[in-house]
């Protein structure tokens, strides 16, 4: 049965130490990948969603009007 | 669920964007209120419509000067009124993105975000005016380049530097739109001897206002009530007349574009040269300024794609990315 012990143990150290990483990973942000995310967001290429959805709304509401 | 909503309180015009769907609202700020039961009678543009023409007991007034709220309670009934509009309900609270002057205060960030949560928002975030007009301008700001922007709204100017996503150089002026308008009232007012609404100040500010000589110059013609008699009267007005009115507002507004710019790096200053700096907001639209600006400081000008829009849809765009773009909230940043 030792071995059983061991192992149980070897696990339970081994998810503390897990444990451990991630909530120091959580609580100190890779300032490198948080700032190029950050840039990401702001690229011109994401922007163009909103742009174009408004740039169509705007299109279809003129189009509306020039029918009415 | 509730879809995240930003909100461009501005003090001439309100818009409301929604995420996934663009934007849901778009009227100007203005309440009208009952003045013996408080009763809310009209908002956005019916309340608009009001402005001058209302009976002793109706009051319709816009809740927001220089950027700022004047009334804390009826801003916060007319947020909970918009809210309401695009379908914001008890259960189904949405997270706000709202565009501020970057010139506001600590108090007056506390009002406009308590005003919002009170209103029915989950979370009230603030963003400057200036960085969401930059995103909504389509420029480059994630590079690192130079990028200027001039917002010119209804009681605020704001002149802004940015690069790599964040503010280098930033100027700002409670001057804006509604100056200009009051510019023309003292004007018609000292110079005609006739007193004319500010409803009537912005349709000869729109009609003939400029501040640069500009070649289809036309003559105006102004009903408005005589001051010795009473009586109704019309005058014609010039633009030269109009452009001299408003020249210490034009004037104060281009002199915060080159306090701004003299604050820029010269990394920086140079790029302007080359790449220009962006108009963006309702006065911006008026006529002549970007040649102005141009003459005076040298640097070309351009108008932004959609100048109204640009404030909210930048910060659309950030209720998009939320959360990688959340560092660039207001408060996030202390």
């Amino acid at each position: 049965m030792w071995w059983l012990l061991v192992a149980c143990a070897a696990l339970a150290i081994a998810g503390a130490l897990f444990i451990a990483k991630q909530r120091r990973a959580k609580r100190r942000p890779d300032g490198l990948q948080s700032f190029r995310r950050h840039m990401d967001a702001l690229s011109s290429d994401a922007r163009q969603n909103v742009i174009g959805r408004v740039k169509d709304a705007d299109a279809k509401n003129k189009g509306g009007r020039r029918g009415a | 669920m509730a879809r995240d909503l930003a909100i461009d309180l501005g003090t001439a015009n309100t818009l409301v964007y929604m995420k996934g769907r663009g934007i849901v609202l778009n009227e100007p700020s203005v309440i009208a209120l009952n003045r013996q039961t408080g009763e809310v009678l009209a908002t956005g543009r019916d309340a608009w419509q009001m402005i001058g023409r209302t009976p002793g007991y109706i009051v319709a007034v816009r809740p927001l000067r220089g950027g700022a709220i004047t009334d804390f309670d009826i801003t916060e009934r007319m947020i909970r009124l918009l809210l309401q509009r695009v379908g914001v309900t008890r259960f189904n609270r949405p997270k706000v993105v709202i565009c501020v002057p970057s010139a506001i205060t600590e108090v007056e960030r506390r009002a406009v975000t308590d005003a919002a949560r009170r209103a029915g928002a989950a979370d009230a975030q603030l963003i400057e005016q200036p960085m969401a007009a930059a995103i909504g301008a389509d420029l480059p700001i994630d590079e690192p380049v130079g990028n200027m922007v001039i917002d010119i709204g209804g009681g605020t100017s704001e002149t802004a530097v940015i690069s790599l996503g964040g503010i280098v150089a930033l100027e700002a002026v409670r001057v804006g739109s509604f100056d200009i308008d009051a510019a023309i009232q003292n004007h018609v007012r000292r110079e005609h001897g006739i007193a004319i609404g500010e409803r009537t100040a912005e349709e000869i500010k729109v009609a003939i206002g400029s501040a640069d000589p500009t070649p289809d110059e036309v003559h105006a013609e102004v009903r408005g009530r005589d001051l010795m008699s009473g009586l109704p009267k019309t005058v014609t007005l010039t633009p030269e007349e109009i452009r001299n009115a408003i020249e210490d507002v034009v004037s104060s507004i281009v002199q915060s574009v080159i306090r701004c710019l003299s604050k820029a790096p010269p990394e920086l200053a140079q790029d302007f040269l080359v790449r220009g700096m962006y108009l963006c907001g309702g006065g911006g639209m008026l006529r002549g300024l970007d040649a102005r600006i141009q003459r005076e400081t040298e640097v070309p000008v351009h108008m932004s794609p959609m100048p109204l829009e640009a404030v909210v849809l930048g910060a659309g765009h950030c209720i998009e990315h939320y959360d990688a773009l959340k560092s660039m909230f207001m408060g996030a940043r202390r």
